[in-house]
């Protein structure tokens, strides 16, 4: 009757374990959508609209946004629910889930009989044995799955807001380049305005050989400066594709940036907030977190190895039932878990230096990237305000003493061309500015991406007063 | 109404070449500076004064028999001509100097005053003085310093025409416009007195378009040329009765130029240099007078031919005013194309008119967009048959039968018969002219 007591005690517990919590995909799916959620909170993204789950519905919308112009936030859209890495993220995050379910399962028991046939009469034993220790640890088990979810569900955030900013850099890269291309473009126009006009001087006779094969070259030069540029453009529309996920027919999109005007991130007490807000730092203290839990986990299976506990029952040949537990315990003698102890520990110090580490850097990068904004600032605004109107200033000075014909329409190209080149100057340093604006606010996001805070080439001046420049020499 | 630039561009063969933008010209509708001449002669002087066209005679007192004069060397706000202004330095609020006009034998006393930030002193040119008054910086005396005055004193020993000018760091000094004339009349003269005396000192600066003062260190480049510091149209006419006798003293102190100095019409004799006269019988007739830098020629002829008479230095970048050399030779090509051109990669020029499309518009707002500041990049001004396409170094001599206060303005016309046109085909086909 006992044992039916326990056998029946053992199928329930297995049944309210496997119903007392909801299926293991709703749990996935809430904890995308709260990783989702965070990751919009942090990178500014439509949560919504980031959502893969249904993957035909992506497909329409994914197509819908790449049918039209692009915008910075569309792109973005369509990266979040098409990279590739997310989309491991995401399942990366399902496995941990399950762990976490897993963890919180006991050890199934086990149930083993046997029969032996006498002369007497049959003896039947029979065991029901499932191991303590792991009922016992079940919580501490528990904690280290968790611990190792959340730091899944940290990368997965991460993950969110670096395909965020990698998409906005990528579409800063296809603004900048395509400006690029109409500057260049300008410039090819001008150079080949002047060789008109010194082709018209040639045909007359009334200058050189030298002046005209110097206006052949200076379109040359335009030329494959223009080549450049559409060639970069390419590129950087494949890397904009390749981040959007955009292949065949859907990579016919044109860009199409926000006029709006998005305020600069703020910059105060950036180091505190960017230690605040790291992601990578919740990741780390997460896997420290579980560390620490494995470790815990560790010591004790280094007291109590294995401990089984059952229940056993058996009938000898012609006798009725003896019933009694079934106890087997792993003795401690010689393994004692002091290699596994040890190694815990180093982990869990060696996952702490690694979270100091990371600290440090996240802070290093804060001042970095915020003292490269505000130099980049301070570049782009001398730029705009004194050098860009300098030259718009020098071609309408020019134009003026070209109609009082103190100079020729050469040095009106020339100082025209010098103005282009101060607007692509100007175009550089204000890329340049948007690229570190974008690094402080992923960094401000949560996440930070080391090697963007290295080695960092502020775009060089220009003094493109080159000989062949056009004009005004051998005529 | 000023030419535009593709009016002047498509002047052709010398016109595209001149740098000068005819827009710009505010050419009067009148005969351009036409003051009225002076008279003749004061009666009450003994001799017949100098007049010197848009400029002044110093004035004098006679102090125990000496003549006293003053010289206050300034800087001068100058107009070279209508909208052609330059921040020079001159004598007595002028530019140049006001002339001074003694008679042979005077003894003068001439103050100096120096008001310039700079220390100065004066060359009494050509003129037989004591070494010590020579004017030399440095050699003959000390420089004036600013706000000190000196005093020069001598006796005119000789007759005839001279300059003063300053010689204390000359380059600078002289680019910046100090210098005058010195007429000394005979004193037992063994002629009569011309009917007409005019004395002109022509000099040279660079003032590029857009600059208000000229600069001194320039050394070829020179592109506003001056009569008396004035660039046609701004140059008074010289005005003279048919049958009289005149006399121009030609003076030059510019800077790295000679000029021949040419007169239509007539031709004259070289009476005089500052040297002295020239004995009758080492004169000889001829229409240019090539007048060196540092040295006076007087010349002299009878107006016998009634005219509007062009009188110019016959070097001809020296008929320009604020040229530049800077542009393409586009002889043979149509300039228009050229602002076309433009226009497509700088939208502003169509903006300012340039094109043409708007030559009917107010020229006076126009000009004030579309030249710099302070330039008058021109040929010249309007004329009686059109645009004279000469500036800078070039006046007109006036003889009429009779003359009056109108004379200096109107222009000349010409009895029939005697005026160029356009030859009719009757006239080509009786003189066997195959103009097609």
């Amino acid at each position: 009757m006992r044992s039916v007591r326990a056998f029946s005690c053992a199928a329930l517990l297995a049944l309210l374990v496997g119903c007392a919590s909801p299926p293991i995909q709703d749990l996935v799916r809430e904890d995308e959508r709260a990783s989702r959620v965070e990751a919009a909170h942090r990178a500014g993204i439509d949560a919504e609209a980031a959502d893969p789950t249904d993957r035909a519905r992506v497909a329409e919308r994914v197509r819908g946004l790449l049918s039209g112009p692009l915008t910075e936030e569309q792109a973005v859209a369509v990266a979040l629910v098409n990279d590739r890495e997310i989309l491991a993220a995401y399942a990366r995050l399902g496995i941990a889930r399950a762990d976490v379910v897993q963890a919180g399962l006991f050890t199934n028991p086990v149930v083993s009989g046997n029969a032996k046939r006498f002369s007497k009469g049959t003896e039947i034993e029979a065991s029901l044995v499932t191991s303590a220790l792991d009922a016992f640890l079940r919580p501490l088990r528990v904690r280290v799955a968790e611990a190792q979810f959340q730091d899944e569900r940290t990368r997965l955030t991460r993950e969110l807001v670096r395909a965020a900013y990698e998409t906005r850099r990528a579409y800063a890269e296809v603004v900048a380049a395509g400006e690029l291309v109409t500057l260049r473009g300008a410039a090819v126009e001008s150079a080949e305005g002047a060789r008109r006009l010194m082709k018209r001087l040639f045909d007359a006779g009334n200058v050189t050989g030298l002046a005209m094969a110097r206006e052949d070259a200076a379109v040359g030069r335009a030329r494959l400066d223009l080549h450049a540029a559409e060639s970069a453009e390419r590129e950087a529309r494949e890397r904009l594709n390749a981040r959007m996920g955009a292949w065949g027919e859907l990579t016919a999109w044109t860009a199409a940036p926000d006029a709006r005007t998005v305020p600069p991130p703020d910059l105060d007490r950036i180091e505190s907030r960017a230690v605040q807000a790291s992601l990578d730092l919740a990741a780390e203290r997460a896997a420290v977190e579980a560390v620490a839990q494995m470790a815990g986990l560790v010591e004790w299976r280094g007291v109590i190895p294995a401990l089984d506990v059952g229940a056993a029952a058996k009938r000898e040949a012609g006798d009725g039932w003896g019933v009694g537990p079934d106890v087997a315990l792993e003795l401690p003698l010689f393994d004692r878990g002091q290699a596994r102890n040890a190694a815990a520990r180093a982990e869990l110090d060696a996952r702490l230096a690694e979270f100091e580490e990371t600290a440090v850097h996240v802070r290093r990068a804060a001042r970095v990237f915020r003292d490269r904004v505000l130099t980049l600032r301070e570049r782009e605004r001398y730029l705009r305000e004194s050098y860009l109107d300098a030259r718009r200033r020098v071609v309408h000075e020019t134009l003026l003493v070209y109609n009082a014909m103190q100079v020729g329409a050469f040095d009106v190209l020339l100082a025209r061309r010098l103005e282009i080149d101060a607007q692509r100057e100007h175009l550089a340093i204000r890329h340049a500015l948007r690229l570190a604006e974008l690094d402080v606010e992923e960094l401000l996001a949560g996440r930070l991406d080391v090697e963007r805070a290295g080695e960092f080439h502020v775009p060089e001046g220009s003094s493109a007063e080159s000989p062949e420049s056009g004009a005004g020499e051998e005529h | 109404m000023g030419a535009t630039r593709r009016e002047i561009l498509a002047m052709g063969a010398g016109a595209a070449a001149l740098g000068l933008l005819g827009r710009a010209a505010r050419a009067e509708d009148e005969n351009p500076a036409g003051a009225a001449p002076k008279p003749p002669a004061r009666r009450s002087l003994p001799y017949r004064p100098v007049v010197t066209p848009n400029g002044a005679t110093l004035p004098f007192r006679e102090v125990g028999g000496a003549k006293v004069f003053h010289l206050v060397a300034e800087e001068v706000e100058h107009e070279f001509a209508p909208g052609l202004n330059g921040h020079c330095w001159g004598y007595n609020g002028r530019v140049h100097g006001p002339t001074i006009e003694a008679v042979e034998g005077d003894r003068v006393r001439i103050y100096v005053t120096n008001r310039l930030p700079v220390s100065t002193s004066v060359h009494w040119h050509g003129l037989y003085v004591p070494s010590g008054m020579d004017g030399v910086g440095g050699l003959s005396q000390r420089p004036i310093e600013p706000g000190e005055t000196f005093k020069y004193e001598f006796t005119l020993r000789q007759h005839g025409t001279f300059m003063y000018h300053s010689h204390h760091d000359e380059m600078v000094q002289m680019a910046m416009g100090l210098m005058g004339m010195v007429v000394v009349h005979p004193r037992q003269p063994s002629v009569a007195p011309p009917d007409r005396d005019y004395a002109l000192l022509l000099s040279e600066w660079a003032l590029k378009p857009g600059t208000r003062r000229p600069d001194p260190n320039e050394m070829t480049d020179f592109n506003v040329l001056t009569m008396n510091a004035r660039v046609f149209p701004g140059t008074e006419p010289l005005v003279a009765a048919l049958g009289e006798r005149v006399r121009i003293r030609i003076g030059n102190l510019s800077g790295m130029d000679h000029h021949p100095i040419h007169l239509h019409g007539t031709s004259f004799q070289t009476v005089e240099t500052d040297g002295g006269v020239i004995p009758e019988s080492a004169r000889w007739p001829e229409t240019t007078v090539l007048v060196p830098t540092g040295s006076t020629r007087t010349i002299e002829f009878v107006a016998d031919n009634p005219g509007d008479w062009a009188m110019h230095c016959h070097m001809t970048h020296h008929v320009m005013t604020q040229m530049g050399h800077g542009i393409p030779n586009l002889i043979g090509v149509d300039p228009s194309e050229f602002d076309m051109e433009l226009a497509r990669h700088v939208p502003s020029l169509a903006a300012m008119g340039q094109m043409g499309l708007d030559d009917e518009a107010d020229d006076e707002a126009d000009d004030e967009a579309v030249i710099p500041p302070n330039s008058t990049p021109m040929i010249g001004g309007d004329g009686p048959h059109g645009y004279i396409t000469m500036g800078g170094m070039f006046t007109v001599v006036k003889i009429r039968e009779t003359i009056d206060d109108s004379t200096a303005r109107g222009w000349y016309r010409a009895p029939a018969g005697t005026q160029a046109d356009v030859a009719t085909a009757a006239e080509l086909a009786r003189d066997g002219i195959r103009a097609r």
